[in-house]
């Protein structure tokens, strides 16, 4: 147990060991053993979340026509959708509709419905709305930056990575994104 | 414009980010990862490289896969450990069913871990939190956070061979 909290501490800080001392824990071949299983494990959470946000998007944009029905006056005796999340899908499960047929949800679905433009906007209420679609926090390590104006248009439909390339191609602006987090510097 | 010129161009619009994504997947350094793309472009662009007549996109994929395996396998031991990559030699062939057995990993911790064990399992590899964050957070000592991490890792050894990718 105790090479096991060795192993981990060194994980955590290799900075503070020698070459040898990282080589002479790794060359016992449990610790490499459990060295691999951590990286598995960061591994295994990011494809998750990959997935989570697949499944978020689908939602998203099912909970979005379902409103648009609403409003045009056809009610639903109930509604039940559940993310499919192993699969990356979506499932509709009791679909009632009283007057019209049954239907599926993204069939409607124009390409325009994902673009949300920003009009002079604070970059803080982009990031705002990106944190909130990824489920992550904003750090901002630059107060100045909250306040800076934009133009720009976001597809929710397209990677995260795309918007925070579209964004740092603005002057002053720099975002990047860690684990949790999105960095604003 | 030449037609190569154009194809170039369209692909480079169409698989750049879905390249830059995998290349930092593989590589968890983003200043590497464009440079791996960003030099499978120059060249295509130069010459010094010609596309297949069938399939160009996944000729891009699997050269930008193996150039970021070229590149791990460059790194030292501790560069390895400070990005949190494997120390094995990666293999291609076996990248995708290394994934599947990844998944079922993380799905056997969170059915089988006791309840203190998966949040702090979940704390250091989903949220990346260091140990002493773990322990302020949950308000256990930070021996307490090592002896959770140690025990998941103990059980994860026991019901899977990690040799095995």
């Amino acid at each position: 147990m105790k090479d096991i909290e060795e192993l981990l501490r060194m994980t955590e800080r290799p900075q503070d060991y020698t070459d040898e001392e990282l080589q002479q824990l790794l060359d016992d071949p449990d610790m490499r053993t459990y060295y691999e299983l951590m990286v598995k494990a960061e591994e295994g959470f990011a494809q998750r979340k990959t997935k989570h946000d697949k499944g978020v998007r689908l939602w998203k944009i099912a909970a979005m026509f379902i409103g648009i029905i609403l409003l045009s006056g056809i009610t639903f005796a109930a509604v039940h959708i559940i993310r499919g999340q192993e699969s990356g899908g979506m499932k509709q499960e009791n679909m009632v509709a009283t007057k019209s047929q049954p239907f599926a949800v993204n069939h409607q679905l124009s390409g325009s419905d994902t673009i949300r433009t920003f009009e002079n906007a604070e970059l803080q209420q982009i990031l705002g709305e990106l944190a909130d679609y990824y489920h992550l926090d904003v750090d901002y390590r630059n107060e100045q930056a909250r306040h800076i104006r934009l133009y720009t248009k976001w597809n929710t439909a397209a990677p995260l990575s795309q918007m925070i390339e579209r964004l740092n191609g603005f002057e002053k602006v720099s975002i990047r994104q860690t684990h949790n987090h999105l960095i604003a510097e | 414009m030449s037609a190569e010129k154009t194809e170039i161009e369209q692909l480079y619009t169409s698989s750049y980010q879905r390249l830059l994504t995998i290349a930092r997947l593989m590589l968890k350094d983003e200043k590497e990862a464009e440079d791996i793309v960003g030099d499978l472009f120059a060249k295509l662009a130069d010459g010094s490289i010609t596309l297949p007549s069938e399939r160009p996109e996944s000729y891009l994929l699997v050269a930008t896969r193996n150039n970021c395996l070229d590149r791990i396998r460059r790194l030292t031991l501790r560069e390895k450990m400070e990005r949190q990559l494997s120390l094995s030699d990666p293999n291609p062939l076996y990248m995708e069913s290394r994934q599947e057995r990844i998944t079922e990993m993380i799905d056997y911790a969170e059915k089988n871990f006791s309840k203190p064990t998966w949040r702090v399992f979940q704390l250091r590899f989903d949220e990346g939190l260091l140990y002493r964050e773990i322990a302020e957070r949950l308000d256990i000592s930070e021996t307490a956070v090592y002896k959770h991490l140690a025990h998941a890792l103990k059980q994860l050894k026991e019901t899977f061979n990690p040799t095995r990718r």
